[in-house]
């Protein structure tokens, strides 16, 4: 077959003669010289599919998979290999994902139920799946969590739990006794189109001691959630169309919040009663959510609606609004309801609005003292709203670092660019070491993100960076 | 341990524990760079290391690479057993962060070497059982193997292919799956 065996190549390298220490360094086969478990952990390190390939190798890598402790991640894939592969390998799995189950499956919560009982699946720490039920018209009614998922409670340390109900059996009885969950070391745990209750969620928060973060996504349990936790840093949610989908999120106690990102979807109302750490925020558009804060007192980004300046939201340092119109109104509102802003990150719809009231805040704005650093807006078109917008920026932030603008369309020449240095009037910048960019920003970026809940996750669940909208989209 | 005081570190960081690699060569180093390595940090609980601690599994060359190391990270175990929950302060974690962020781009330089040196160092990180090595190491074997065929990852590695066509095709069959 051509292949030299070990033999053959220490012959002919003997043969070789000189330079062969040399030799020997480039050609000997180095990864041979690990222990089997030191080759385990590194086929463990691969996606699912090529740690089964590495088998065929050689006769040593045949058997190095099945022990391997494995990270088994299916995109689609028939539930016979599933099953099969199940029944293979001799365990410990670390981690568990499998996509989304429908189509051949009549009951993908009975399906997923099976595999979750293969002993290869002891001590699980990462279990993910979603059960594919909303295709289907009527929708039948959502499964019951599979009972099997219980035996990793005292393993798991990231759960995503999809299109199943977390506690079918509540409503007429008290939700205790329908079997809560503890999870004592879990940190993450995605929920998305679950059927989530009020009291179903308040439940599994005080069954999860140390969750560091939560993204809720497409609930449809009821209208009102409300969240009580005392471990929590990061919250994401985002609600879809259904007809009992969440309206309305009470962050009623959550002390080490750090984190809040609504993400794109149907409209709903936020209200924080208490978040004193809450430095990261991420609103839907300028006009929803509106956001409460503390007891009785409500505001929008955008509109009439002036905030007392007791209720703003002191602690806020990074803030995203991916749709919003650009015009000096917002531009003083966001200013007065986070003070301490560090990052802003904007996104604009194109026209904006009149700019007319400027003069009757002159004096307010003249004792902002505002801490902005950075600022990304993205889809500047240059009309007369956005210049005032950003003129605003330009004049007033005065330890201002870095501006980027971002333009989507249309063509923008060094004479172009002139013409809106001297309207935006650079030249006067209250910041005089800002660095200001006019860039092109690709549109087929933000669509390809949206893709298999990517986003969503590193935003609410990478907590090892401090500001998550670093990385485009917003 | 873990409770530490300010006082204990520097005492410990007095503590010198030395290193002999297979060719002879003596390495002096603090006990908390020496801890890193779980073998290491045994033998000095043991109260065996007087005389130096020989490793006739490491050469001079590697033992160096892996103080080098050792030296870098010992800073960062220190903060982190400094605190000791997961819940850390916010200024704490802002300095943390920068100080990661150094350790990453020590990390990324310390495994520009060539292929025998990386089998060399996580021979030496298994053997003297340093996790953060260990896996460093084994990440950068995994990266490089990643999206190649069983084919590219032999020619790779030389790795001589002793299944017979039979076998391979028998292997192939039960794991169907990894090959669709």
């Amino acid at each position: 077959m051509g292949v030299l065996t070990r033999a053959a190549k220490k012959r002919r390298l003997r043969e070789g003669g000189g330079g062969e220490e040399e030799e020997r360094r480039l050609d000997e086969d180095h990864i041979s010289r690990l222990p089997e478990d030191v080759l385990g952990e590194i086929i463990s390190l691969l996606p699912t599919k090529e740690g089964g390939r590495t088998q065929v190798i050689s006769s040593r890598w045949r058997h190095l998979w099945r022990s391997a402790p494995a990270n088994l991640d299916f995109h689609g894939g028939s539930g016979a290999a599933i099953s099969g592969i199940l029944s293979s390998h001799h365990g410990p799995i670390r981690r568990f994902a499998v996509h989304t189950i429908y189509g051949e499956h009549k009951d993908p919560a009975a399906v997923v139920d099976v595999w979750l009982r293969s002993p290869a699946l002891d001590n699980l720490q990462e279990l993910e799946f979603r059960l594919g039920i909303w295709h289907w018209d009527p929708p039948p009614p959502p499964s019951p969590l599979p009972a099997s998922a219980r035996r990793f409670s005292s393993t798991l340390r990231a759960a995503c739990f999809g299109g199943c109900c977390l506690f079918p059996d509540e409503g007429d009885r008290d939700a205790a006794a329908g079997g809560e969950l503890h999870l004592p070391v879990l940190k993450q745990l995605t929920l998305v189109h679950a059927t989530v209750s009020e009291r179903s969620l308040q439940a599994l928060l005080a069954g999860c001691p140390v969750l560091d973060s939560l993204l809720l996504l497409d609930s449809n349990g009821g209208p009102r959630v409300q969240i009580v936790s005392p471990s929590l840093r990061s919250i994401g949610v985002r609600s879809n169309q259904s007809k009992n989908r969440l309206r309305q999120l009470v962050i009623e106690d959550a002390p080490r919040l750090e984190r809040f990102v609504l993400f794109r979807g149907n409209e709903m109302d936020i209200s924080v009663i208490s978040a004193p750490r809450l430095d990261v925020l991420r609103l839907l558009s300028d006009k929803f959510p509106r956001i409460s804060l503390g007891t009785g007192t409500c505001f929008q980004v955008t509109g009439s609606s002036i905030v007392s300046l007791t209720t703003v939201l002191c602690s806020v340092k990074v803030l995203a609004i991916p749709r919003v119109e650009l015009y000096l109104g917002v531009a003083i509102n966001l200013m007065k309801c986070f003070p301490n802003l560090e990052k802003l990150y904007i996104k604009t719809g194109y026209w904006g609005k009149k700019n007319a009231w400027y003069r009757k805040y002159q004096d307010l704005i003249r004792t902002l003292d505002m801490r902005l650093k950075k600022i990304v807006l993205t889809a500047y078109s240059g009309n007369k709203s956005h210049i005032k917008f950003v003129k605003f920026f330009v004049s007033n932030a005065r330890v201002l670092e870095s501006m980027t603008i971002e333009l989507e369309d249309g063509d923008i020449d060094s004479a172009w660019i002139e013409t809106q240095y001297r309207m935006l009037q650079i030249e006067e910048r209250a910041s005089r070491g800002v660095q200001f960019d006019f860039v092109y920003r690709n549109r087929l970026i933000e669509i390809e993100s949206r893709s298999n809940l990517r986003d969503e996750r590193e935003k609410v669940h990478d907590l090892s960076t401090t500001d998550p909208f670093e990385r485009f989209p917003y | 341990m873990a409770s530490a005081g300010s006082g204990d570190e520097k005492a410990a960081a007095a503590a010198m524990i030395t290193l002999i690699s297979s060719d002879n060569e003596k390495f002096e180093v603090t006990e908390a760079t020496a801890t890193l390595s779980q073998t290491i940090r045994h033998m000095i609980e043991d109260g065996c290391t007087d005389g130096g601690v020989p490793l006739p599994n490491v050469t001079s060359k590697i033992l160096a690479r892996v103080i080098e190391y050792c030296k870098k990270h010992a800073t960062a175990a220190a903060g982190e057993e400094g605190s000791s929950s997961s819940f850390s302060d916010a200024a704490f974690l802002e300095v943390d962060r920068a100080f990661l962020e150094e350790l990453e781009e020590f990390d990324d330089a310390f495994l520009e070497v060539d292929r025998a040196t990386l089998f060399d160092l996580i021979l030496a990180a298994n053997y003297l059982d340093i996790k953060g090595l260990l896996n460093l190491t084994c990440q950068k074997v995994a990266d490089s193997v990643k999206g190649k065929t069983p084919e590219q990852i032999r020619e790779m590695y030389n790795i001589v292919n002793d299944l017979t066509p039979e076998e391979e095709a028998e292997i192939r069959r039960e794991t169907q799956w990894a090959f669709e």
